[in-house]
């Protein structure tokens, strides 16, 4: 259990980049309508976060500072702001719509309006942010989060032909209905997703939370390489779930509700119980990741006292901060606004955002004054710029994708 | 200098004029751009119908709690309705009201029939999900054949 607990921060980022409440709905509604011809931008993706955080949490682990502290002392205050702006402006999106997804996670046991459930979500995520221990937060909701395996074990109940799902994967084989803009459209949606930059900002500031050092390294890249591929695992099963339940019968996913009902008739009610709860795990813990992240950057840009591992009389902006985003993100999410619409612009957005992150992040973990001996390796860079690469095309291909097939219509 | 002035009044005034005007008509649309929204709605409302279908399948025999087959058929109907909204408000292009007309009863039965069900699955009347299931799958191919007739 101890071991299991020592991943628990990796399991937790990974649950918020892959399976939030947008990702949940997106990963269905691509499994319904493209099968698994759209998993190799999950591997991508899979891969990408793995180098970056891996990245990040090293620089956190050998420096004891996290990334935003470093990129404005590094890059200086403009590509700071810069960075502050682009990558905060989506986290606190996805912010609003983790707080939804909570609750419309809630409904679905409730069948009460998720409007009137909002309040009380976003008084527990602040009141779980102000007093909540960091680790108990990490272990009781990345844990929680993965009973969310119920839809790798529903894929696995139903019996779909592994060969077909495997050759539509290896060969990115569309349905001839579907075209190819569309495809991309998506294909870069879930890069986006899995790459989200609050993923690193988190993972990074979580490092310092728990106060790793340069001996904890070992503990930091087994948090990387089990925490992110197990997300990008559980994002498959869900498009798996649909692609062999939904598509048959034409149905485009476009509600959480709709994203359970393959793991009812392949588990029946036990498994929609078992998703439900690790939908509000999730949502619950993508929310308290996406709080603190956007606290996170706006303090360590400032360089005020941060964290939950001081006092929070210690740390006054860190949780004034947490305060005025909770109550913001509450009043923006009554005005009726589509939670799911928002997580979905968010994730488009986060892929224009990306750079930004990316860019500052391979730059420190190159500099010795930071990292020492710990800089990076010959390999890790080739695949570092090849990955910059591919986050440039992605940022400069998401929004004329929305544009022109219409968020994927 | 004054003529000048008056001028400009006055075609600044008939440009508002204009704006409020033409803003209060429907627009209309291409054919091409009519049957491309239409065909969306449709495939859109089918879409609503069979996951319909499904909740009813999977809560006849005893899969899904009752509350999440509630809560599924409610969002289905609120998806459907904003579906429906945007074709009925469209104005037709001329040339093509024949075809309007057919959508519109398709889509007004989907309405009713998701309705239908939505009470039903609220109601607990488990005796009638069959039969209901059995027409909301009617539709859809119905609905399917009505897109596939716009191409």
């Amino acid at each position: 259990m101890k071991r299991l607990f020592a991943v628990a921060l990796g399991i937790l980022t990974a649950i918020g980049g892959f399976v939030d409440i947008g990702d949940l709905v997106t990963n269905a509604q691509v499994g319904a309508r493209f099968g698994w011809s759209i998993a190799p931008a999950v591997v991508v993706g899979v891969v990408g976060i793995c180098l970056f955080a891996e990245m990040s949490g090293r620089v956190a682990a050998v420096s004891g500072r996290a990334t935003f502290d470093l990129v404005r002392e590094r890059l200086g205050p403009r590509v700071g702001l810069l960075n502050l702006v682009g990558s905060m402006g989506v986290t606190f999106l996805t912010f609003i719509a983790e707080i939804g997804g909570v609750a419309l996670s809630l409904q679905l046991v409730s069948s009460v309006s998720y409007l009137l459930v909002v309040p009380f979500v976003a008084l527990a995520v602040w009141l779980l942010l102000w007093r909540a221990k960091f680790s108990a937060i990490e272990n009781v909701l990345g844990l929680l989060g993965l009973s969310l395996i119920v839809f790798a074990v529903a894929l696995w109940q139903l019996g779909p032909d592994w060969g077909a799902l495997a050759h539509q994967a290896v060969t990115a084989d569309k349905p001839a209905g579907e075209d190819w803009t569309t495809w991309a459209y998506y294909a870069v949606a879930l890069f986006g997703a899995a790459m989200t930059p609050y993923e690193v900002f988190f993972f990074s500031s979580g490092g310092v939370e728990e106060r790793w050092t340069a001996k904890d390294l070992a503990t930091m890249r087994a948090n990387v390489y089990i925490g992110f591929p197990l997300g990008g695992l559980l994002s498959l099963a869900i498009a798996g779930c649909a692609a062999v339940v939904l598509q048959p019968h034409g149905i485009m996913v476009d509600t959480l509700g709709e994203t359970a009902l393959p793991v009812a008739e392949a588990l029946g009610k036990v498994g929609v119980a078992i998703a439900v709860l690790g939908f509000v795990a999730a949502t619950f813990g993508a929310a308290c990741e996406t709080g603190l992240s956007v606290g996170y950057s706006l303090a360590q840009y400032v360089g005020a006292q941060w964290g939950k591992y001081v006092r929070p009389q210690a740390a006054v902006a860190f949780h004034t901060v947490l305060v005025l985003c909770t109550l913001a993100a509450a009043a923006v999410l009554l005005t009726g606004i589509d939670p799911i619409a928002v997580t979905e612009a968010s994730v488009v957005f986060s892929a224009v955002a990306l750079p930004l992150t990316y860019f500052p992040i391979l730059v420190i973990a190159n500099d010795p004054d930071y990292v020492g001996e710990h800089v990076n390796g010959r390999i890790t860079n080739t695949l570092g710029t090849v990955y910059l690469v591919l986050i440039v095309l992605a940022a400069v291909a998401a929004i004329p994708l929305m544009v022109v097939t219409g968020m994927g219509r | 200098m004054e003529p000048m002035r008056t001028m400009l009044r006055t075609a600044a005034v008939s440009g508002v004029l204009a704006l409020a005007l033409t803003g209060c008509v429907p627009s209309e649309p291409s054919v091409a751009d009519w049957r491309s929204s239409t065909s969306q709605a449709l495939e859109d409302t089918a879409s609503e119908v069979e996951s319909v279908a499904l909740v009813l399948y999977l809560q006849s025999h005893d899969r899904l709690p009752g509350r999440a087959a509630r809560v599924a058929a409610v969002e289905s109907e609120e998806s459907l309705a904003t579906a429906v909204e945007g074709v009925t408000t469209q104005q037709p292009p001329p040339g093509e009201a024949r075809e309007d007309r057919e959508v519109g009863e398709l889509l007004s039965r989907a309405s009713d029939l998701v309705r239908e069900a939505r009470i039903a699955l609220t109601a607990g009347d488990e005796s009638s999900y069959a039969e209901l299931r059995n027409r909301l799958l009617d539709l859809s191919d119905d609905l399917d054949t009505a897109r596939e007739g716009l191409r």
